[in-house]
């Protein structure tokens, strides 16, 4: 008997059993097919993924998973791994739903693919999900419980994609809803069109409202509903965000808050030197460094231009003093006492952060709603700086340094000498444009404080693109012998 | 009876495979499975399915999975069945290694005289065994057309057909334009099949031609980018410092060692500050010493010997003997010294590199970091990528002009003239600096191509009295 022959009588078998042990229900089956390593280290993250997208789907209660030793065991013994094989044998299976995936290794971490299959109506075979994404980290360096957090993290991502993506189809009979869900709502009735053997389409034919599986209107025999998972799909990213938090953030405390509160004149007085130095550099983040270097270092090169030509130096030289010299002046007390802290929050969470995506033992101040609450206030982008979110805080850095600049470029009274009297005689302020940069400031500011308290923290263990990245190409493309010009933008 | 059932069972699994699960690739590994290889080859067989399920054109199988589906028993079989089954390509490949460098040879039969590959044989190499993998890639996506060929599979009726392309291909439901021109509605997608609707009236077998729904710019783009990454991380710095952070070092190494041994020894002390980098070379850039401890030599000495010996030596204290122009053309040859301690530092790491067969700290990004170099230090980025040449001839043009701005400074019309042409020099440094290749051999080694960029040969169609002669080249 040949290979071929053995293993196709085992899979009979086990398509008999698996089908015949599942026909009692009508939830959909799902089976959590192989996740493919090459190396040790991509077969164990591979192994700790699919242990917990099981894991997660049991939880979640709407699917049927099959025994996901059972089921990888007649994988593995499949006559062929392709995926259209695997498809094959799942539908054999009567499954619903089949799970496919690889993890592979990259120079600087792993690249981990997971996609799913519909089997049965609306899908027949089609892919319906396909999760990619990278982790930074080497697995083999993290210790079991840290790998398993990531693993965990990782799979509830793609179980949130999965529950978000996916639909299945209610029959309607006797104007009520039958299956294993009790559903209440409005939904969109379809009629199934058979227009070749087995291509079958879904027709719209109008909305209908359902109340505990029934229908208040008379609706066809035979006609379906799509139910979708999007509030447990919600619930699985809300779930793992706060475990995450609870996990990686140390317990806050009140005094941290008053700490930082009382911390924050020093810290933005000494940020020209602190953040650089102890913050960027020691803790090796040159993209902070080269974002301070373009963003701050200008506003710090306008407080010591404010200080070097304060008031009282140009009194010395019995010059004017112009509504500009006076704003800088003011400007200059301002990033001394408050301006510099939107950085040096930058420099220090976002290190605080880096540890905490990767589940680095527990990160203290983080995490804290006082402090988060503080931060906002404080304004110049400091809660997202907090919160790991760099674009926003940067937006806010300067929309809140410009604001404040107008504010006291008008609040300003020029000093003009007297040469006949040799005496400054002061002028006034700009009373209207005044209010209306206090009222645009206030504005940013309530913004600002609601976008803080409503963003959550940067702290998926996932690389996702989500800076903007405006990069001009030229380039003569020797695969198409095309000269141009090409500008993309990810985000 | 009993006997039977695996016989059924095994003719219902082959005919299920042959009518809904395509194959139109067979890959064969015919490596020979060392310990050393067996890992790669079969990370490399998964870059070749990978490499057609990207393209989204052909749907690859590997050699085993057809066997095992097929019942073929020996491998001299495996033509015959690959006719039977409508496959269209066969591909062979081979990994092996020879003294520090990986080879991976590809053998493409095509079994179709619809599909765009030709009969050839490949051989790609790289000493990063990450990066083989990637390559065979590359050399299959560029094989691909923009084209996506579909079968028409069965007739419905006079406008409706089943066509053997589906989602697999990226097919979606929606109306697109044929390569004649024509409208083609596809109706309901199924995984690897669907059902359209068409004008005019084709015949089972008919082929239609859509445009393909894949990049393959994008996709080549990322595998170059990938096996940047290798390099990037292979030939870092850091195995040089065993653990210390190579990027912390540089900077110490620019900013601190490398000025203080320049004003020690001049030109010579670039040499030793590269040692900081953890090179433990003992041979420098002589050249580079010679430029650099000239340059010093020049800076300091240029405004003494212009006002003959009787003007001060140092750049702050203005005597009688210094003239206005001589006065500014000191104090800018001095405030550049440092910048030319650094170009002399630059040379020599650069040599070092290329040596020593590393990479540069940053090189991930290594463009925005060569601008960013450059927009600091003249030259700078043009070395960072490894082009002494060329940061050189910068350093040079824009140390001279400035010295003619310094030097030319009371007059309006010539500073400003002397200024536009450093602006512009610099402008385009900065540019060059962004787009140039970086010209460590090491590097471009495992960036490069195929190593046959021009095929002669000659073969024949299968079993058919036809026989062809060709001549090609890669690109």
């Amino acid at each position: 008997m040949n290979i071929c022959a053995k293993h196709t009588i085992v899979t009979i078998i086990v398509m008999y059993i698996v089908s015949f042990s599942f026909s009692v229900y009508a939830k959909p089956k799902a089976g959590f097919g192989i996740i493919r390593g090459y190396s040790s280290d991509e077969n164990y993250l591979a192994t700790l993924i699919r242990g917990h997208c099981v894991n997660i789907s049991t939880s979640l209660g709407i699917f049927d998973i099959i025994n996901p030793d059972n089921l990888l065991q007649q994988l593995q013994r499949l006559p062929c791994d392709e995926e259209q094989c695997i498809l094959q044998f799942a539908k054999q299976a009567d499954l619903q739903i089949i799970v496919l995936g690889t993890v592979e290794r990259s120079a600087w971490g792993y690249t981990i693919t997971i996609n799913a299959y519909g089997l049965d109506m609306p899908y027949y075979g089609k892919q319906f999900c396909s999760y990619s994404t990278t982790v930074a980290v080497n697995i083999l360096d993290k210790a079991d419980r840290e790998a398993s957090y990531i693993a965990e993290e990782i799979a509830s991502q793609f179980m949130a994609k999965l529950c978000e993506q996916y639909s299945v189809p209610l029959t309607i009979k006797n104007n009520t809803i039958t299956g294993d869900y009790t559903i209440s709502g409005r939904y969109t009735c379809y009629t199934v069109q058979t227009m070749y053997q087995g291509y079958t389409v879904l027709i719209p034919a109008g909305t209908i409202e359902v109340y505990k599986n029934t229908i208040a209107d008379s609706v066809p025999d035979g006609c379906v509903i799509l139910i979708d998972f999007k509030k447990e799909a919600e619930n699985i990213k809300q779930f793992y965000y706060g475990r995450k938090q609870e996990i990686v953030f140390k317990k806050p405390q009140a005094e941290d808050s008053c700490i930082l509160m009382a911390f924050t004149v020093p810290a933005s007085a000494t940020m020209p030197v602190v953040v650089p130095l102890f913050g960027y550099y020691a803790n090796e983040d040159y993209s902070g460094l080269l974002l301070w270097a373009g963003n701050v270092v200008p506003y710090i090169g306008l407080e010591l231009w404010g200080f070097v030509n304060r008031p009282a130096e140009l009194k010395k030289q019995y010059e004017d003093i112009s509504r500009n010299q006076m704003a800088l002046y003011y400007f200059a007390w301002y990033m001394l006492l408050v301006g510099g802290m939107p950085s040096f929050v930058d420099a220090f969470s976002h290190q605080y952060l880096q540890q905490a995506r990767y589940y680095e033992g527990q990160v203290p101040t983080m995490g804290s709603k006082t402090t988060e609450v503080y931060l906002a206030l404080l304004g110049s982008g400091s809660g997202m700086f907090y919160k790991g979110n760099r674009l926003w805080g940067y937006v806010y850095f300067h929309l809140t340094n410009m604001c404040v600049y107008g504010l006291l470029y008008n609040y300003a009274k020029p000093l003009h000498r007297d040469e006949t009297s040799n005496r400054y005689i002061r002028g006034s302020s700009h009373s209207k444009p005044m209010y209306v940069f206090a009222g645009l400031l206030s504005l940013i500011k309530i913004v600002e404080i609601v976008h803080t308290i409503s963003v959550p923290y940067a702290l998926s263990v996932t690389s996702e693109i989500t800076s903007v990245d405006v990069s001009p190409d030229f380039q003569i493309n020797a695969y198409e012998k095309v000269i141009g010009i090409s500008c993309a933008m990810h985000f | 009876m009993v006997c039977m059932l695996p016989v059924c069972v095994m003719l219902w699994i082959q005919a299920v495979y042959a009518d809904d699960m395509p194959v139109d690739v067979i890959i064969i590994n015919t490596s020979i499975q060392t310990p050393m290889i067996k890992a790669l080859s079969s990370i490399t067989e998964k870059a070749v399915k990978d490499a057609f399920v990207e393209c989204r054109q052909l749907v690859p199988s590997e050699a085993e999975s057809f066997f095992n589906i097929t019942g073929i028993q020996s491998p001299d079989d495996i033509i015959g069945k690959a006719h039977l089954y409508g496959v269209s390509l066969l591909v062979y490949m081979r990994v092996f290694l020879v003294g520090p460098v990986y080879y991976c040879e590809l053998s493409f039969k095509p079994m179709d005289s619809t599909i765009t590959f030709k009969e050839e044989t490949v051989t790609v190499q790289a000493t990063i065994a990450q990066n083989i993998p990637l390559k065979v890639k590359r050399e299959i996506i560029k094989r691909h057309q923009d084209i996506l060929q579909c079968r028409i599979k069965t007739k419905v009726d006079t406008r409706t057909y089943i066509i053997d392309t589906g989602q697999w291909h990226g097919l979606t439901e929606k109306t697109y334009t044929l390569a004649n021109g024509k409208q083609c509605a596809v109706k309901v997608v199924r995984r690897y099949t669907a059902l359209v609707q068409l004008d005019g009236d084709y015949i089972v077998g008919d082929m239609l031609a859509i445009k393909s729904t894949v990049s393959r710019k994008n996709l080549l783009e990322a595998i170059t980018a990938k096996i940047h990454e290798n390099v990037s991380y292979e030939r870092s710095g850091k195995e040089l410092l065993k653990g210390d952070s190579d990027s912390k070092r540089a900077m110490e190494a620019c900013c601190v060692v490398n000025p203080f041994g320049n004003i020690l020894l001049p030109g010579y002390g670039a040499f030793l500050a590269t040692h900081y980098m953890g090179f433990t070379h003992t041979e420098p850039e002589w050249w580079g010493v010679y430029a650099g401890a000239g340059a010093v030599i020049l800076q300091i000495g240029l405004v003494p010997v212009l006002g003959k010996g009787e003007v001060n030596l140092f750049p702050w204290i203005k005597d009688n003997d210094k003239t206005d122009a001589q006065h500014h053309l000191h104090v800018y040859l001095w405030a550049t010294l440092p910048v030319t301690y650094t170009v002399a530092f630059f040379n020599q790491l650069a040599y070092a590199y290329e040596k020593q067969r590393y990479l540069p700290p940053f090189f991930a990004d290594k463009d925005i970091t060569a601008l960013l170099i450059s927009a600091i230090v003249p030259g700078g980025g043009l070395f960072y990528k490894g082009n002494r040449l060329w940061g050189y001839t910068y350093w040079l043009s824009e140390f001279s002009l400035g010295g003619l701005i310094a030097y030319n400074w009371q007059y309006k019309s010539r500073r400003i003239l002397w200024a536009g042409l450093v602006s512009g020099i610099k402008l385009v440094e900065l540019f060059h600096a962004w787009v140039a290749t970086p010209v460590y051999a090491g590097y471009s080694y495992e960036l490069s191509h195929n190593t046959t960029p021009i095929n002669v040969g000659v073969g024949g169609f299968g079993t058919e009295l036809c026989f062809y002669a060709y001549f090609s080249k890669n690109y």
